[in-house]
């Protein structure tokens, strides 16, 4: 793995420059260059207006968003995977997908604005989570497996809150909104979004990287990682709070995309071990790398858009299988 | 021994989970270089009383002095740059190398976002040496054996640069060979001077350490003082509630003798 | 419409919240919901309700309650609802299953939703291929979704001189907004309530700025009445020819919608329309 920081760094690059190529649209190659040169070197323009706008305001737009939120989701994944020690957690432990889900319901039953439904989404995300944690306190700590089991319990109401907003939702035109936003998308990708989500999953990615190496001493168990000084509770409020920012805005503007979190950490772990001062930045790379490349099969391969949810649980699943099979689940 | 300061001072300590009390009034010195033994059945509190020792558990009444300090009035953090705590039980979680995780004792002498320096790591290949695990520090310290992992979860606090270490039953889950590469290494760090205190179920391996013995029961002390004094068959028939023969053997080779404990059977 | 609102016993909870058929037959209020939005049914409430019948839209797929309605007694008619025809035929069956009577008003409306679709192809059978309009029926402008073929969305599109770009099958399909720049559509018709809020949210997107239909300012709200006109509704027959004058304007300069409208709801909703209940419906907000 000598090589491993140039490649983690030109595989998501090189593939984003790739995306802006791909699409449903008719866009000659030389004029994507053009388009992206002009934006360097002001010049003369010679391709036509929707061209510009497909390349800048729909595909790039969404390829940096796919970007953000397989690189907020695998580092989120990872960071929860070390906190709680275990191989099956995901960024959905402590009920932040469910939580956004019922806001975004609730956000498209009273007819909100695609701006408005990710804030609403955002908001109610956070809260659950906040929720799970109060939960899930007592004596002034939160032991680990409380936490596990709030989430469970606040996972599960939220999702009765979301069947409940399903119920009543109209089958003709709400009902399939909902539908839809849970399967997962970056349809609604725009720069506004970008701008929106950009800030919480940068923050909390930066919170993440810091504390990187503490993480593995907690990754040793709470009672071991506090005799070795560390704050276990301060430092789990940390990551928690960084990953909830990542989660709550990733799910906020794409829906649920599910195995992200939860494969990606593994695939880092094969490439750069189990160091969490590496397996970090690796799992930015290599998820922001993995969902844009299911996205751009997403938005292409076929008229309609396939959701997103969809592709990665149909890519994730059978691989984490794999995963299985050669580690017979341990940790290598 | 008894001219130096102690180093650890308890005073009335007491302490319980909710309504159970698991000891009381418990006060007890260690000197500087000493290696205390405490013995005692499951459950007697000796692991409660370590945890108390370490900080790691709120005392209900009393003090645990480390010097001159207040162990309750000290951060983790600092606690850690003078206690060592090596774990009676560890699960092993992700196959680190063995030299990264013996580096994880620096934490308490990095800041929050710091990680190991290249001097750090070098502290860590000597703490390495030190427990002769040294050939292993690019080992995963998952898949080397259990005797192995406690050396280098030993060495490990060694890094933390303690006053004191604490062992809780640091030769239990080892088998016959392993109990005595750690019993061998602990000898050789109080040779060097290291305070220890250690819990065991074994009242033979307080033999092999000089140092005093506690021999404690229900939550109390019921003695202390040298092995040799206080490892007898009443106080060890008192402790364990079992009848215990303490015999001395001549070595096999060269002068000196042997004290041993074993259980008495009905004949 | 037929005038068997009187035999009415159960309806669903999706008829009871559409705000224009209470005020046309306040009625359906009185009638409990066995059907809740999803389709599923409170067998009680069913059962309770004693229905000689029970008619269905039919989209395909069986619905899981049948059996058990089915062991009762009650015969369930399912309709079709993929074409305009479907629409007639579930007029017709409607009438039949009803009596007489409602089977007369049946066929009534049936000639003249006829008729009104022979007046629309008339003039848009005679087009040219490069004169049809091409055109976009889309929900709202977050979570994209478009209405494709074997739909009644497309039926009406097509009489009404124009085509549906969306070359995928089924109502309500995903697609991204790359595609639908790809497809650029002549006309876009906002489907999704709230229609209005929904056209407005395209407008306002730099990303939708280049597609033909919003540079040249086509983007319009589909009008929604006793139910949404560009679905299965009674209204469909008007739809056709809402549709056909949005798409060629000039060539159906003579017809008044305000007019046919009133004269539609006078003639088979007994409901004399005000200006403002015609601009509620067109702009398909609540009366």
């Amino acid at each position: 793995m000598k090589r491993s920081p140039a490649v983690l760094v030109a595989l998501p690059l090189g593939l984003l420059f790739a995306s802006l190529f791909v699409g449903r649209f008719q866009v000659a190659p030389v004029d994507v260059i053009h388009i992206l040169l002009a934006q360097l070197f002001p010049g003369a323009h010679d391709w036509p207006a929707p061209v510009e706008t497909i390349v800048l305001q729909i595909r790039l737009p969404r390829a940096l968003m796919a970007m953000c939120i397989g690189a907020g989701l695998s580092i989120s994944g990872a960071a929860y995977q070390g906190v709680f020690r275990n191989p099956l957690v995901s960024t959905d432990i402590l009920g932040v997908t469910a939580a956004s889900g019922f806001g975004a319901a609730l956000a498209i039953l009273l007819s909100r604005s695609a701006f408005e439904l990710q804030l609403i989404a955002f908001a109610f995300g956070l809260a659950g989570v906040a929720l799970t944690y109060l939960l899930a306190r007592v004596y002034q700590t939160t032991p680990v497996l409380m936490l596990v089991l709030s989430g469970v319990v606040v996972a599960a109401f939220f999702s009765a809150l979301l069947s409940g907003a399903k119920y009543v939702a109209d089958p003709e035109s709400k009902l399939p909104a909902i539908t839809y936003w849970l399967l997962g998308s970056l349809n609604g990708a725009s720069l506004r979004g970008l701008a929106t989500i950009v800030p919480p999953i940068v923050a909390g990615s930066v919170g993440l990287l810091l504390v990187r190496w503490r993480l593995n001493l907690l990754a040793m168990g709470d009672e071991e990682a506090r005799s070795l000084g560390v704050r276990t509770e301060w430092l789990k409020g940390i990551v928690i709070v960084c990953t909830t920012l990542i989660t709550a805005a990733a799910v906020s503007v794409c829906g649920i995309v599910g195995w992200v979190g939860l494969v990606i950490p593994h695939v880092g772990r094969m490439l750069v071990g189990p160091d969490h001062r590496l397996l970090l930045p690796a799992t930015l790379s290599i998820g922001a790398s993995y969902l844009l490349f299911i996205d751009d099969i997403a938005r292409s391969a076929t008229a309609g858009e396939i959701p997103l949810g969809i592709l990665t649980a149909l890519v994730g699943a059978p691989f984490f299988g794999y995963l299985l099979r050669k580690t017979h689940g341990t940790w290598q | 021994m008894a001219v130096a300061a102690p180093i650890i001072r308890l005073c009335g300590v007491a302490f319980g989970y909710g309504e159970r009390t698991v000891f009381s009034d418990i006060d007890l010195d260690v000197f500087p270089g000493e290696v205390l033994s405490i013995l005692g059945c499951n459950g007697c509190g000796k692991t409660t009383l370590l945890r108390c020792i370490s900080g790691a558990l709120a005392l209900d009444r009393g003090s645990v002095r480390l010097g001159e300090t207040d162990i309750a009035r000290m951060s983790a953090r600092e606690r850690a740059r003078k206690i060592g705590f090596l774990f009676q039980q560890h699960t092993p979680s992700f196959p680190f190398p063995v030299l990264d995780v013996v580096s994880m004792g620096r934490a308490p002498h990095l800041g929050m976002f710091a990680s190991p320096s290249a001097k750090d790591m070098v502290l860590a290949e000597q703490a390495l040496e030190r427990v002769g695990m040294h050939h292993l520090r690019d080992r995963p310290y998952t898949e080397v054996s259990g005797g192995e992992r406690q050396l280098v979860l030993l060495a490990r606090t060694l890094v933390q640069e303690p006053d004191v270490i604490l062992l809780d039953e640091p030769t239990s889950h080892l088998d016959f060979r392993n109990q005595a590469l750690s019993l061998r290494t602990i000898g050789a760090l109080a040779a060097q001077g290291m305070t220890m205190i250690m819990t065991t179920h074994d009242p033979n391996h307080a033999f092999l350490f000089p140092g005093r013995v506690v021999l404690m029961k229900q939550g109390r002390f019921i003695g202390a003082g040298p092995a040799s004094e206080v490892i007898t068959d009443a106080s060890l028939t008192a402790t364990y509630g079992i009848d215990i023969a303490v015999v001395t053997v001549p070595r096999a080779s060269g002068p000196g003798e042997y004290r041993l404990c074993s259980p008495w059977l009905p004949s | 419409m037929l005038g068997g609102a009187d035999k009415l016993v159960a309806s669903t909870d999706q008829a009871r919240k559409q705000a224009w058929l209470r005020k046309l037959d306040p009625g359906i209020e009185r009638v409990p919901a066995a059907f809740n939005a999803a389709g599923e049914v409170n067998l009680e409430t069913l059962i309770g309700a004693r229905p000689d019948v029970v008619l269905m839209a039919y989209g395909g797929a069986l619905p899981k309650w049948l059996d058990a309605v089915d062991s009762y007694r009650i015969p369930v008619v399912m309709m079709p609802n993929k074409s305009l025809a479907d629409l007639e035929t579930t007029a017709r069956m409607t009438g039949e299953v009803l009596g007489e009577r409602e089977s007369r008003t049946a066929a009534e409306y049936v000639r003249y939703f006829d008729e009104n679709i022979r007046r629309v192809t008339q003039v848009t059978g005679l087009l040219k291929k490069r004169e049809l309009v091409r055109v976009l029926h889309t929900a709202s402008a977050g979570i994209l979704s478009v209405d494709g073929l074997d739909t009644v969305i497309d039926d009406w599109i097509r009489v009404a001189g124009g085509i549906n770009v969306a070359d995928v099958v089924g109502n309500a399909r995903p697609v991204t907004l790359e595609q639908v720049a790809a497809w650029n559509p002549d006309v876009i018709i906002v489907g999704t309530a709230p229609n209005a809020q929904n056209r407005q949210a395209i407008l306002d997107d730099p990303r939708w700025r280049q597609i033909k239909a919003v540079k040249a300012g086509k983007v319009y709200a589909n009008p929604s009445g006793a139910y949404l006109w560009d679905r299965h509704s009674a209204e469909a027959a008007l739809q056709v020819l809402w549709a056909a004058k949005l798409l060629h304007p000039a060539r159906f300069a003579d017809l008044d919608m305000a007019k046919e409208t009133r004269l539609f709801y006078a003639r088979f909703f007994r409901h004399e329309l005000t200006d403002a209940e015609f601009a509620s419906i067109m702009s398909a907000t609540a009366p």
